[in-house]
């Protein structure tokens, strides 16, 4: 059989023990096995996108956006001097904002897993690797495992909001997030599964209702929340917390989950907050 | 439910792309990009319909100015994507965009196009599935099944005994790879429609000649959107 023919976290663990693989090192073999490509390759591309996700952090916070719905909200986390959070959650909080207020404003970034979600992955990974001098090179590593997870996720489920709601894209943006950061701490393998369960739990029946049908609300809020949910979830982990359901069974739950979700929660702006009272003015406001 | 299968840990992390969605922004750029090089040719007019999430939420996604980027070639990282409708309008190409809201059974995220040049009038149906991965569904009422992560060949054929293997002999003698080959026809009055896919690049000369084969009607190469680890 193929080594790598197997579509969920328990197999890959199994995998990885009998042919004593480091996870990082064995996605990269896989990756450049897929595309005729060089490992280095592989990782210059990935080089290429932290580059643009570090970049997309710092033209949200300058750029200015028109929006009906959003008021620059990661530019008044900057300025604001009330720390209640530490300074690294805070950074961590203004960058996922940032992002995702770039997103909204037809900027350039890094869709991880989706475009909605793409605060949540850059906004961890650049500050953390920051504060702890982790070099690209980890950080590579790091993206290796975050779409690792996402791509077992979107195997068996989707990560397409119009198919399983906000909970296959922050849901999984926030999985993938928690295992980097698992890993970049020297979590071991199941630690890091673990950290995406812990995380993945908490997004089941996560509604896509966008007001107006525009990435704005919830979604760009929801990507600060989500950024923090990582960490906490990282945090858990390595503490030796572990998710009484584990990861393979978290995700088949996912499915059934989004299999019995109404389509008025899955982009469609037909239920939840896109036909509130406010949320239907915001639409009006802007046709 | 998930149909889909990620091989790649690059359908997930990335694309680099114009927010604000990777399935009505990226994707439709995609869309518009696959129907550019269905057509092949001079675009003069094109009909847009958006279905289901496409129609709820596509103008606050930026899916028609993605789409009209697509048709014209730009990549799903343009800045111009912004701009799309009005350097639409400067190459004078006719267009219309309507949302459609009655009931349907395709996916979430579809659009119809129906483009028109001096010699062709072709009708795609196109979906975007998420992270910016698309499939075209139909061609002119075929069913396909085009990712644009493939070169494809549609070739268009009358039903005679050995055209196949005469088709294959030619595709080997270019040392053209097939990945999957399948033949469809709505009835045995129609001609047949042969799909072929390929891992290598396939060259645009290779429209003539496989149009050169007796009963071969048309030939259409679509090519691969783009390298993903490019």
């Amino acid at each position: 059989m193929n080594r790598y023919d197997y579509n969920s976290a328990s197999e890959l663990i199994k995998i990885l023990k009998k042919h004593n693989a480091s996870f990082p090192e064995f996605i990269l073999e896989r990756e450049s096995k897929l595309f005729g490509a060089d490992k280095n390759q592989i990782q210059a591309k990935l080089k290429n996108y932290i580059k643009t996700m570090r970049d997309s952090i710092n033209a949200g916070l300058k750029k200015r956006m028109e929006s009906v719905c959003l008021d620059n909200e990661a530019k008044k986390l900057l300025k604001n001097k009330l720390r209640i959070i530490n300074a690294l959650e805070y950074e961590i909080l203004y960058s996922a904002i940032s992002v995702s207020e770039y997103n909204c404003s037809m900027g350039k970034i890094v869709a991880c897993p989706t475009a909605g979600s793409c605060g949540i992955l850059p906004a961890v990974i650049i500050p953390v690797s920051k504060k702890y001098k982790f070099d690209d090179g980890l950080l590579i590593k790091a993206l290796l495992i975050a779409g690792e997870i996402g791509r077992i996720v979107a195997s068996t489920v989707s990560i397409s909001g119009a198919r399983g709601g906000c909970m296959a894209e922050c849901g999984t943006a926030s999985a993938m997030t928690a295992g980097a950061v698992a890993y970049l701490f020297g979590g071991s393998t199941e630690q890091i599964f673990n950290a995406a369960t812990l995380s993945l739990k908490n997004n089941l029946g996560l509604t896509c209702d966008p007001v107006a049908g525009l990435v704005e609300v919830p979604c760009v809020k929801r990507n600060g929340f989500k950024a923090l949910e990582a960490l906490a979830a990282a945090q858990m982990s390595l503490a030796g917390i572990n998710s009484a359901i584990p990861f393979d069974e978290v995700v088949q739950t996912m499915k059934e989950v989004a299999d019995n979700m109404p389509d008025i929660y899955k982009e469609t702006s037909e239920g939840g907050l896109a036909i509130a009272e406010s949320g239907l003015a915001y639409k009006k406001k802007m046709s | 439910m998930s149909n889909y299968r990620f091989d790649s840990i690059l359908d997930i992390i990335g694309p680099e792309m114009i927010g604000p969605s990777s399935s009505h922004t990226a994707g439709a750029v995609r869309i518009g990009l696959a129907c550019k090089s269905i057509l092949n040719d001079k675009l003069l007019s094109v009909r847009i319909r958006l279905y289901n999430s496409f129609a709820e939420t596509g103008s606050g996604h930026g899916t028609r100015k993605a789409l009209l980027a697509g048709l014209m070639g730009f990549s799903k990282a343009d800045k111009r994507i912004k701009n799309a409708e009005q350097i639409f309008k400067l190459k004078k190409i006719k267009y219309s965009i309507e949302k459609i809201y009655k009931p349907n059974n395709y996916p979430p995220n579809t659009a119809v196009i129906n483009m028109s040049s001096k010699k062709w009038d072709i009708e795609v149906i196109g979906e975007s599935i998420g992270g910016g991965l698309i499939r075209i569904k139909e061609i002119d009422g075929f069913a396909v099944n085009i990712t644009g992560d493939n070169e494809t060949l549609i070739i268009t054929h009358k039903d005679r005994i050995g055209i196949l293997s005469e088709i294959l002999n030619v595709l080997s003698l270019y040392k053209l790879n097939i990945v999957t080959i399948n033949s469809v026809r709505h009835n045995k009055l129609d001609d047949i429609k042969t799909i072929i896919t390929f891992d290598n690049f396939i060259n645009p000369r290779m429209r003539s000649i496989l149009t050169s084969i007796q009963d071969v009607v048309r030939t259409r190469i679509i090519h691969k959107i783009q390298e993903k680890w490019q």
